[in-house]
């Protein structure tokens, strides 16, 4: 093989993006490119001259880097899924964590068969493990991938619209989800503590409030 | 002339489609016929064919594996696929309906036929 033809496609590939198949195509490059070397040599053309013919022949390979460059993204979703997935996994156990430490702490009393009551302290540590959690829900529904755009048209905005609205909608449910069930649990556990069960009906009053100002903000947002 | 391969590069795919029905062929193979085959008039860049058979792999008209030659570097094949073979009967009937339109557009043959 000329090694000057091959130095030049070395050369061709050398803005391509590292991936199988950007190798592969340098390959099927390189033994279509020597065989029509050869071809040309064998019918008394100059080497000079097979290689120019040669090189002349390759055309524009900027396009098919484009095609090369379109499986990446497709890597990297698949990569993000994951890691969306590892992080659900770890908050929801976070969440379970929160609540066997409250169970413990207020069982503590009990079997140390002091009347200290620790509930109190296992709520606290509860609301602050599952700090962790909440912070990472509202993580992975910010870091999702935002679509970029590939071409200046009109679809193209379209999806990213799109892409922008799923993405802020999905925000608004997660933030929703951790409301209520937050609802849910610190009413049982102020019920419980307190007994008042005529007034702490009261926090779902809250809870609507505060989903209507969510809401509000997101509103504000899709505005902006 | 610019006319020429212009038209023709819009229907690089189902030319290659046509080479792979008759048998199983690589990239060079395929120019080399196409150049025979035009009496040396047309032949494609290796860029434009390369894409080509990305976009046909894609659409699992064509299916490619690498040859197992000894000498050299390795040879990727192309395969026509079950799919491929019913695109390209599809293109060719509306090649038909095109080209007839075409030549009408143009009077091409349609002086003859009108009188």
């Amino acid at each position: 093989m000329n090694s000057k033809m091959r130095n030049h496609i070395e050369a061709l590939f050398e803005k391509a993006p590292k991936t199988r198949k950007a190798f592969e195509l340098k390959e099927e490059l390189l033994a279509n490119s020597e065989e029509r070397y050869q071809d040309l040599i064998s019918n008394g053309v100059t080497p000079e001259d097979a290689y120019k013919n040669v090189i002349s022949s390759i055309g524009n390979v900027s396009e098919l880097f484009q095609d090369l460059s379109d499986t990446e993204p497709a890597i990297n979703l698949g990569v993000h899924q994951k890691k969306v997935a590892i992080i659900k996994t770890i908050s929801i156990g976070l969440y379970i964590l929160g609540v066997v430490v409250f169970f413990s702490f207020a069982l503590l009393g009990d079997i140390l068969h002091t009347n200290i009551d620790f509930s109190l302290l296992g709520l606290i540590l509860m609301l602050f493990i599952d700090i962790i959690p909440t912070c990472l829900l509202v993580y992975i529904a910010n870091i999702s991938p935002k679509y970029s755009k590939a071409e200046d048209t009109i679809v193209e905005e379209f999806k990213e619209w799109k892409s922008d609205s799923m993405k802020l909608k999905s925000v608004k449910q997660a933030t929703y989800s951790v409301l209520w069930t937050l609802t849910v649990f610190l009413y049982f556990l102020i019920s419980f503590i307190t007994f008042a069960w005529y007034a702490t009906w009261m926090i779902f009053l809250i809870a609507i409030c505060a989903q209507a100002i969510i809401e509000l903000c997101f509103r504000m947002k899709e505005l902006k | 002339m610019s006319l020429t391969s212009d038209v023709i590069r819009g229907h690089t795919e189902p030319i290659i489609l046509s080479h792979l029905i008759e048998k199983d062929s690589y990239g060079y193979q395929i120019n080399k016929e196409i150049l025979e085959k035009t009496d040396d008039m047309y032949e494609m860049k290796e860029a434009t064919l390369y894409s080509a058979f990305r976009r046909l792999e894609k659409a699992e008209l064509i299916i490619s594996y690498w040859g197992d030659e000894t000498v050299g570097a390795r040879r990727r094949y192309y395969s026509i696929t079950e799919k491929g073979r019913k695109a390209y009967e599809k293109y060719k009937k509306e090649w038909e309906t095109t080209k007839s339109i075409i030549d009408r557009l143009l009077n091409i043959g349609g002086k003859s036929n009108e009188q």
